[in-house]
């Protein structure tokens, strides 16, 4: 190596930024370079995290609202109306104790008139009652509550065939093994015939208390009143008929309330129902202007798009539901337009690739021809990264998917309208077919390949996900069909973005 | 690194002396390598990932990439004029008048950018990045004997440059 050489190597290998500046490149460069880097990944792992921690929370959140309406429903039984009784319901859900009143006529010979009232009181402290029947209940709360039956206050008059039957249920301490004092004496309503409608109230709230509590204490105290009440009822007189029927038809309401304690809002609905897709209203999308290319354009067309939805509903309560089911959507799009690309090493054998194409990696230029695709370049003309290319597209598309979704909804009831909203994702598996592709490149306005045509290939399937924001609302039809219509937006891919109508069957 | 916008400045604050001036070395003004520089720092990033740090050092490999992206550019833009004729050239070594010490790396980067092309390659090639003839006869697709006398040629281009310029400023 000679001197010149030496010296040579020696300045300019040298790299220190110079006063003047003159080795130091302008941030003009840097900020025209800097869009064609590669973009930052998508964090996939992200999007698969947050799929199962979605289904993680909606049933942790339907068990915690599943709870509650559990709670809900002990207190907010429904009102039972028959020909010759008279029921009243009160309702109220913030509290936590239930009571219960039969009353029968006084006269035997007429019919009877009885009343189902249901109301409730609010208690969380220590309870002490002696009922003016002789049943006295004492119970301590401390913090968390429970039910229990106190036949608080029962008037019976053997003589005029009277007997009010009253059933608290109150709010004690879980503890009741330790806490409670429970004490019972014979009462005189034990001598009524009526008695077996008190058992058949026992019966449904010692069954709530078997399904929703584990007080077992208090289960066997209910145990021992019904015992002794069915002891007595032994020894009673016979019932008159009429009132041995109510009696039994008291009864049997209370042991159909104990086979379904899950209350009337746990109810089932499925459906069925049609999408109108965004893209088939809009008729066709265009993308935004490309500062950097003033002529890009690229248009996509939508069309006879076919959409089947079926729909699963469970309440959790009044006002909350999840909702699953299956959606399928087939689509058909028109890509039509011009893009620009800068090639690079990384996208080139996308569409062109050579037996050269190895030395690319040591940046020499080569021609290349399309292999994958068949893209034939007119003769003389080459390719290569850096390229900056324009491709004429007119693609034709069909897409065909299946959403597994699960979402929860929020609904507020007006007559006989809801409306609701409700979020979730979805699992989607997608088939893309291409029907026909003409593709053209251009490089300076100027046609570099020869006439291009492709047929149909695929499908190509893909396994995504989505998330899920609804709304809508749903009119009653009859007491079991709806019909709603609905708007669901699904990110990140708006595809299957539309307005649904829908019809629903409560089960 | 890859898409991550700050980590791909810090590189390119740390590198970019270093690949400008390579690339002002290999175009033949400030255009070109300006040209060949943000070409440079396209290929650099977008072939982050497939720098292997087991097969040598950061500062070659990116070097390496810059002188190809020239390459390219070069070849796309004025190759054919300039590197036709360059076979059945003689290959001569010879010492060249030591008279450079008063120059600056700028100066020296003038000299090298009004060569013409092929002198420049080579001698940036030989010279500066330590290739062999035979690496730079594989690069460019010329014979070893082409390479040698490109690289002579260039060694008596820039003596009789900077013989001129010490001729005109001693006139002056």
């Amino acid at each position: 190596m000679s001197k010149m050489d030496d010296y040579y190597k020696k300045q300019l290998l040298d790299h220190q930024p110079a006063d003047d500046g003159w080795n130091i490149p302008s941030d003009d460069l840097w900020n025209k370079a800097q869009p064609h880097f590669p973009k930052p990944k998508k964090k996939r792992r992200f999007l698969f995290l947050l799929f199962p921690i979605g289904i993680f929370l909606l049933i942790m959140a339907g068990y915690y609202l599943g709870k509650s309406t559990r709670t809900d429903s002990i207190a907010t039984e429904p009102s039972y109306a028959t020909s010759s009784n008279t029921l009243k319901n009160t309702t109220n859900t913030e509290k936590n104790i239930v009571e219960v009143s039969t009353e029968s006529s006084k006269d035997l010979s007429s019919p009877p008139n009885q009343s189902f009232s249901n109301h409730t009181t609010n208690s969380n402290k220590t309870h002490s009652s002696t009922t003016p029947n002789g049943i006295k209940s004492t119970s301590s709360s401390k913090e968390k509550t429970a039910h229990i039956i106190d036949l608080e206050s029962i008037n019976s008059s053997l003589t005029d065939n009277q007997a009010v039957y009253k059933a608290s249920n109150r709010t004690i301490n879980k503890d009741l093994n330790n806490t409670s004092n429970y004490t019972t004496t014979h009462p005189p309503f034990l001598e009524n015939r009526q008695t077996t409608s008190v058992v058949g109230a026992l019966n449904y709230f010692s069954s709530s208390q078997k399904k929703n509590t584990r007080l077992t204490n208090v289960d066997k105290q209910i145990k021992q009143i019904q015992t002794l009440a069915t002891l007595k009822t032994l020894t009673t007189k016979p019932l008159d008929i009429q009132d041995r029927a109510l009696a039994q038809q008291d009864l049997s309401i209370n042991i159909a309330d104990n086979e379904k304690p899950t209350s009337r809002h746990l109810i089932h609905e499925v459906g069925t129902g049609s999408m109108l897709h965004l893209l088939t209203i809009v008729g066709e999308v265009e993308n935004d202007a490309n500062e950097e290319w003033q002529d890009e354009k690229i248009i996509l067309k939508s069309y006879n798009n076919v959409n089947l939805n079926l729909h699963y509903n469970r309440y959790l309560s009044k006002k909350w539901n999840l909702s699953t089911g299956l959606y399928y959507h087939s689509m058909n799009f028109d890509l039509d337009g011009t893009i620009y690309d800068i090639l690079s090493e990384s996208n080139i054998d996308d569409f062109v690739s050579s037996n050269l194409s190895d030395r690319l990696n040591d940046g020499l230029t080569e021609n290349r021809q399309s292999d994958d695709f068949m893209i034939e370049l007119l003769d003389g003309e080459t390719v290569n990264a850096g390229d900056t290319l324009k491709f004429g597209l007119d693609i034709s598309l069909n897409l065909k998917t299946i959403q597994l979704p699960i979402l929860i909804n929020r609904e507020w009831s007006w007559k006989r309208i809801s409306f609701f909203v409700g979020a979730g994702a979805s699992f989607d598996i997608q088939s893309w077919r291409q029907r026909s592709a003409d593709i053209q490149l251009y490089r300076d306005d100027r046609l570099i390949t020869k006439p291009y045509s492709e047929g149909e290939t695929g499908p190509e399937r893909r396994y995504t996900y989505g998330l899920i924001v609804q709304s809508g609302l749903n009119y009653k039809i009859t007491d079991n069909l709806k019909f709603g219509v609905s708007g669901r937006v699904v990110f990140p891919d708006l595809i299957t973005t539309g307005i649904e109508a829908r019809f629903l069957y409560r089960l | 690194m890859l898409g991550d916008a700050s980590a791909q400045r810090a590189l390119y604050e740390e590198y970019r002396t270093r690949w400008y001036m390579t690339s002002l070395r290999y175009g033949k003004n400030k255009m070109e390598a300006e040209d060949i520089f943000q070409e440079a720092l396209i290929n650099i990033f977008n072939r982050l990932e497939s720098y292997d740090h087991n097969k040598g050092a950061f500062t070659t490999w990116s070097t390496r990439v810059i002188i190809n992206s020239a390459m390219t550019y070069l070849k796309k833009n004025s190759w054919a004029n300039s590197m036709s004729g360059l076979e059945n050239s003689y290959t001569v070594e010879t010492e060249v008048v030591d008279i450079y010490d008063q120059l600056s790396a700028k100066e020296l980067t003038l000299l090298v950018q009004k060569l013409p092309l092929g002198y420049r390659l080579v001698f940036n090639m030989y010279a500066i990045e330590g290739f062999t003839h035979k690496e730079i006869a594989d690069q460019l697709e010329i014979s070893v004997g082409t390479s040698k006398s490109q690289l002579f040629k260039a060694r008596r281009e820039l003596q009789k440059t900077l013989e001129s310029q010490l001729t005109s400023s001693s006139h002056e």
